[in-house]
């Protein structure tokens, strides 16, 4: 089940809202109790979506989620951004490639 | 010997005083304190402020702190407390907070630019005594579950009074 937090991403993506500040225009919270996260404050201008809205955005709130591990991975992947630097200033082609290497390894949904 | 008063004498500051025994009824003993950690890491979601389940004590002088349902510190001793709190992630941006009666009042955060990331957070809050409690929580943005890690101690919380 995708989380909560990218189930509104795709709610409001949906409602003309591209993004969303979780420490501001809307707050979530998970008492750590077994309930899991809950809406504990929402302040954008579009209404707060019902348990069935929320559903509805199932499909691709686990499709960004997925993407999401992928980007955490290519992120790991690509290093330090200092080395990186380092490795463009010395031979950027081979940055290039090894950048497109990671890329191809771990493709989006 | 106990010492009831000081008659017709002075004390010069200046001098040095080596005490050989004990010195009572000074300072302050600095309980209600607690310190407690991860057993194992806690799964974080994403955009979701979420409280640190800190269930093993190194100490609770006063078994104020609830290790087991709450995860909360409700001091029986009016006064001001120092707490403190520590949030450790990989590759993440992380955020922790404390927060008194259910709100944040403290937070800090960094960003990931470690592999490593932990983050630490103290501040001094007044607490009556009675009904006011504490609580330590993790945020992060990486829009997929992150853990924050147990080993050595490097997801903790924990706190004791200053003064009253």
């Amino acid at each position: 089940m995708a989380q909560l937090s990218n189930k509104i991403k795709e709610y409001c993506k949906a409602n003309g809202v591209s993004n969303v500040d979780f420490l501001n225009d809307v707050k979530l919270q998970d008492d750590s109790n077994g309930q899991g996260a809950y809406i504990a404050e929402w302040n954008l201008d579009i209404a707060q979506p019902t348990d069935a809205q929320l559903s509805a955005q199932e499909s691709a709130a686990d499709t960004e989620e997925a993407n999401n591990v992928v980007r955490s991975t290519r992120r790991t992947a690509y290093g330090d951004i200092g080395e990186q630097l380092d490795e463009i200033y010395k031979d950027i082609d081979s940055w290039k490639a090894r950048i497109k290497s990671i890329k191809d390894a771990n493709p989006k949904s | 010997m106990a010492i009831d008063k000081i008659q017709s004498e002075s004390i010069n500051l200046a001098d040095n005083f080596a005490f050989t025994g004990t010195v009572s009824g000074a300072g302050e003993s600095n309980t209600p304190s607690f310190f407690a950690y991860l057993s194992s890491n806690q799964n974080i979601t994403s955009d979701t402020w979420t409280k640190l389940q800190c269930n093993t004590e190194e100490f609770d002088s006063d078994s104020d702190y609830d290790n087991s349902t709450n995860y909360r510190f409700t001091p029986t001793t009016a006064g001001k407390y120092y707490l403190f709190a520590q949030g450790f992630m990989n590759n993440s941006s992380i955020y922790v907070a404390i927060s008194k009666n259910g709100t944040r009042i403290a937070t800090t955060r960094k960003s990931a630019t470690d592999a490593d990331n932990g983050v630490s957070i103290s501040v001094v809050l007044s607490a009556n005594g009675s009904s006011d409690y504490f609580e330590a929580e993790v945020f992060h943005k990486e829009g997929t579950t992150i853990i924050t890690e147990a080993s050595e101690r490097r997801t903790h919380f924990g706190g004791f009074l200053l003064t009253t």
